[in-house]
């Protein structure tokens, strides 16, 4: 079970990326670059869906911690954006902690609403306290001070965010596939798969579920930061509802194979959602009507139950 | 060291809704000992596993180990201690191999299990050309096997077996015959079964179980124990 | 024996054909932008288009101002077309839903320069999406223009590339009111407002306003966003004020009716801003008690509220009748305090480009057409401007106009003042002059 450097195959995603690069016009290079940030907040929410078979509703409020944890850190303690970065991870990977406390205790469909409780109240906390978060209107960080900015005298700024989103994306394939061939991986497989009989094999679940969703929120967090510092904005608007759903769909449609998975997921989802922009709500659309048909594909809404494990026999 | 409860369970009650499963049942188990549990369906067979293991909380009684009262320890720390458990259908992780199956059930480190033992272990029983395998691609009766080796390699000093012959073919309960022969002496052995054949050839000591009770404990061939179980399954026939 | 199992196997199938599905649109879809990107437009008799990209809350929160700006820009860009259009050349209005979301109108930015190459963006109303917009117009070299009232642009929290010479913002309104207010109402006064920036921009000016004219602002109650029932903090309203100044808070037939039921006949006077009742009718159920009460207006909803020629021209071209609802729906009525901003908008970026010599979005004409924007001082009243005239400050990128007070007589809204522009002009330090444009 240790980790070979054929499990490196999935990095082939970033360097089609980056050899795509020079033959994408402006705009798709632009989504891409989008989509590549976002995407590794989908390999984050993949990290619990796929791996450990927990259900979150929450992951936005681990978006948004590494999305304020950078912006505050760059408006307030300094404009460093490598020093926000990591400001905005640590930041999530306290809430993470959080989250998968809750994953400790409660189970299934509690979890779920659990965690979209924990998440609201991110959302409404960030609403409250708006003289220091912006509120629902939000915050402009300054353009020295973010990534872009940094890189600006090597290179344009759009070529600056796509390949900070490809360096960051890169890393996120690889940590991912690592943990996946790893020991821990196939731990989370196991924890996944059943994890009663992991409890008496003597190992300790509680503590694997958050060392999970302490993963998941390094990544989710990497992702929202990436949001603040290469966007130059921070708001409650990326803490709704919506925002935790999102990624449930990526990973669906990405599939189990979650060294992959994760990123086609998120690109397939946003092209067709950019694609359809004409439409009202055109994103809203896809999405929706993407979980109804996934849902009916895989034998109505009985992949939810399945993946939670909720109607697995027991002996007793 | 025989002669010493290994594990004993004092005035266990435990029932579901209106139904006693347990009634006031106690039992000890021997260092070292294989002790054969029989009896009827609903006997309370699964359920005295359950809190021998920790899957279920006694109403009232004690689970004593090497003298700790263990009643209230989670699953978890009863591995710790050395109790492993083989389910009645079998509980493998689907998604890994049979080796990852196997080097998790070892690599936690509770007896020292090692990459060489649990080749020795695959091949004795049987999963040796299986390794690389998805544990969801065996068969009903090599999961079965998979489990037990997992059981095994955790090196317990308990191991509860519920139904262990439940499903397999006539040649594979042969096999687990042998491996739990080999068994003897190294570890104690609850072997719960429905299979009184097979049970008191493998066991010293068998206990019949009927209604939540023990109704007779004693040597495997002895004359209550015959009795006992010619009763208990009259009843119920 | 195991069901996930079986699920994982379906989610194979599934995958692996949805994946094959999506790799091939995908791919399609990145060529044909391709073959968009590298095929010359075709010319329409030789003459380009301006191309005007507008960002338009169609969906969202915002949708029903959305609905009325995107009315005012067709109606604005139809009259441009018609009168010869913008330096000879027609106008192409690209408008694109932002669902009135920050992450959506910041995309839409990119996709509007990126995708249409758009020479100018008319921006949005709702803060967040423009704090969102702006940085991505300044990245990407593209004059944007908010139509929001909010203050970032003109405090500075944006950059260079975002103006707001169309419509007046909160501080200017502000400032030019609490005059009015303080010398023909009383000078002993308790807000009450929204906790978010907006109702703070309304605290921090009118706390401004009261240092300036003598007036005390004895009680300042902001109100948390997501507040259903107010009673509860109109029991913080001193009794002896002379007046209460309101600003929109959440649901406005809640508020009136408790307000009411609270303070019964004898009450202080009452101040509030049209936002709360912006495009919501006054005879709805309960509004009965704003009766006698005053209100800021930014463009009067009934027409004899100021009724010039180039009001009449603008309000017959938007669709609106005498009663500022729509023609063709008297029930629904407009946003008319704020939707003129677009049509002023439009016009101004009409005499910038004629003014300045811009032809191309490139960087030679952008320094002439940002240059000779932020030279103006000055937009005239007229059918480009029917909202009366504009002094524009190129520092902070934002116009300072009139404004109406209009009191609630019978129903219906009657202006009885109309401020001057120097009672609403403020200093601030900001300077988008300074920033370097490229």
């Amino acid at each position: 079970m240790r980790p070979r450097l054929s499990n490196l195959a999935p990095l082939v995603i970033p360097l089609l990326l980056a050899a795509a690069y020079p033959l994408l016009p402006e705009y798709p290079k632009a989504l891409a670059a989008r989509i590549m940030t976002l995407s590794i907040y989908s390999y984050g929410y993949a990290v619990c869906f796929h791996m450990i078979g927990v259900m979150s509703l929450g992951h936005a409020a681990l978006f948004a911690a590494g999305m304020y944890g950078a912006g505050l850190y760059t408006i307030h303690v300094s404009p460093d954006p490598l020093m926000a970065l990591a400001a905005g991870i640590a930041s999530a990977v306290s809430l993470s902690l959080l989250l998968g406390g809750l994953a400790a205790r409660v189970r299934g469909p509690y979890l779920m609403i659990a965690t979209l409780l924990a998440s609201q109240t991110i959302y409404l906390a960030a609403l409250h306290f708006n003289e220091v978060t912006g509120g629902e209107q939000g915050l402009v960080l300054e353009r020295e001070a973010t990534l872009v900015g940094v890189f600006r005298p090597l290179m344009a700024e759009a070529d600056a965010r796509y390949f900070i989103s490809l360096l960051t994306l890169s890393a996120a394939v690889a940590g991912v596939s690592l943990l996946s061939a790893s020991r821990l991986g196939k731990l989370f497989l196991a924890l996944r798969d059943d994890e009663e009989k992991l409890e008496s094999l003597g190992y300790n679940t509680s503590l694997l579920k958050l060392t999970a969703f302490s993963v998941s929120g390094v990544l989710s967090g990497a992702s929202g930061a990436l949001q603040a510092l290469l966007y130059s904005y921070v708001g409650a608007g990326y803490v709704g509802i919506f925002n935790s759903v999102e990624p449930v769909l990526w990973t669906l449609v990405g599939g189990p194979y979650v060294q992959v998975g994760p990123f086609l997921g998120c690109l397939l989802v946003n092209v067709l959602g950019d694609l359809a922009r004409g439409l009202p709500r055109g994103h809203v659309l896809v999405v929706g009507v993407g979980l109804v048909a996934f849902s009916f594909a895989t034998g109505r809404l009985g992949w939810v139950y399945r993946l939670l494990g909720v109607s697995r026999g027991r002996e007793e | 060291m025989k002669n010493r409860p290994l594990l004993s369970a004092r005035r266990v009650s435990k029932s579901f809704g209106g139904v006693q499963a347990l009634v006031d049942a106690s039992i000890e188990i021997m260092e070292g000992e294989i002790l054969g549990v029989i009896g009827p369906n609903g006997a309370g067979k699964s359920t005295l596993a359950g809190v021998i293991v920790g899957s279920l909380r006694p109403d009232r009684g004690q689970i004593i180990f090497r003298d700790s009262d263990i009643t209230k320890y989670s699953r978890r720390r009863r591995a710790e201690l050395g109790i492993a458990h083989t389910h009645q259908i079998p509980r493998v992780f689907p998604s890994l191999t049979v080796r990852e199956n196997m080097s998790l059930a070892c690599s936690r480190g509770l007896g020292g299990g090692t990459e060489d033992g649990l080749h020795e272990t695959a091949e004795r029983l049987g999963l040796g050309g299986l390794l690389s395998l998805k544990a969801s691609q065996l068969s009903h009766g090599q999961m079965r096997l998979l489990e037990i080796g997992m059981a095994l390699l955790s090196s317990p000093r308990l191991l509860v077996m519920d139904e262990p012959t439940q499903g397999l073919a006539g040649g594979e309960v042969a096999s687990l015959s042998s491996i739990l022969r080999g068994l003897a002496g190294k570890l104690a052995v609850v072997l719960i079964d429905h299979r009184v054949d097979f049970v008191v050839s493998l066991s010293e000591r068998v206990a019949v179980m009927n209604l939540g009770r023990f109704v007779a404990v004693g040597a495997a061939r002895g004359r209550d124990v015959g009795l006992a179980i010619e009763e208990a399954y009259l009843r119920w026939a | 024996m195991n069901r996930r199992y079986a699920l994982s196997s379906l989610l194979k199938t599934g995958i692996v054909a949805g994946a094959a599905a999506g790799l091939g649109g995908v791919a399609g879809y990145f060529s044909s932008r391709l073959v968009a990107e590298r095929s010359p437009p075709v010319k329409e008799a030789g003459v380009k288009p301006i191309r005007i990209g507008f960002q338009v809350h169609r969906t969202g929160i915002g949708a029903p101002y959305g609905f009325w700006y995107e009315r005012v820009a067709n109606a604005a860009v139809s009259y441009i077309n018609r009168t010869g259009g913008i330096a000879g050349r027609p106008v192409e209005l690209i408008a694109e839903d932002d669902e009135t979301s920050p992450a959506k109108g910041a995309q839409v930015v990119e996709r509007l320069v990126l995708a249409h190459n758009v020479d100018f963006i008319l921006g949005a109303l709702f803060s967040d999406v423009v704090l969102a917009s702006g940085p991505r117009a300044g990245e990407l070299k593209r004059p944007y223009f908010a139509v929001s009232e909010g203050t970032h642009v003109p405090f500075g929290l944006l950059n260079r590339w975002c103006f707001q010479p169309g419509i007046t913002d909160v501080p200017g309104q502000v400032t030019a009111v609490a005059k009015w207010i303080f010398e023909n109402l009383g000078r002993r006064v308790a807000m009450i407002f929204p906790d978010y920036a907006f109702g703070h921009d309304h605290r921090d000016a009118l706390t401004r306003a009261a240092e300036r004219y003598g007036a005390r602002i004895v009680e300042k109650i902001p109100i948390p966003p997501g507040e259903t029932s107010f009673t509860k903090y109109f029991t913080r309203i001193p009794r002896d004020i002379d007046v209460l100044y309101h600003v929109m808070v959440g649901d406005v037939l809640t508020f009136v009716r408790e307000l009411g039921v609270f303070l019964g006949r004898d009450r202080p006077e009452l101040f509030g801003f049209i936002d709360s009742i912006e495009a919501v009718p006054l005879s709805a159920p309960g509004l009965e008690y704003l009766e006698g009460t005053y209100f800021w207006e930014g463009f009067p909803r009934y027409a004899d509220g100021y009724d010039t020629p180039y009001s009449r021209f603008y309000r017959e071209s938007v669709g609106v009748d005498e009663n500022g609802a729509d023609k063709s729906d008297p029930s629904r009525v407009s946003a008319y305090s704020h939707m003129f901003g677009v049509w002023e908008t439009l016009f101004v970026i009409k005499e910038v480009v004629e003014q300045s010599g811009y032809s191309e979005p490139r960087r030679e004409d952008y320094e002439l057409f940002v240059n000779s924007l932020e030279e103006m001082d000055w937009f005239n009243e007229g059918l480009w401007h029917p909202q009366g005239d504009k002094l524009f400050n190129g520092r902070l990128h934002q116009s300072f106009g009139h404004q109406f007070i209009s009191t609630v007589r019978n129903g219906r809204l009657v202006v009885i003042h109309r401020t001057k522009i120097e009672d609403s002009l403020y200093e601030h330090a900001n300077d988008y002059t300074k920033q370097p444009l490229f």
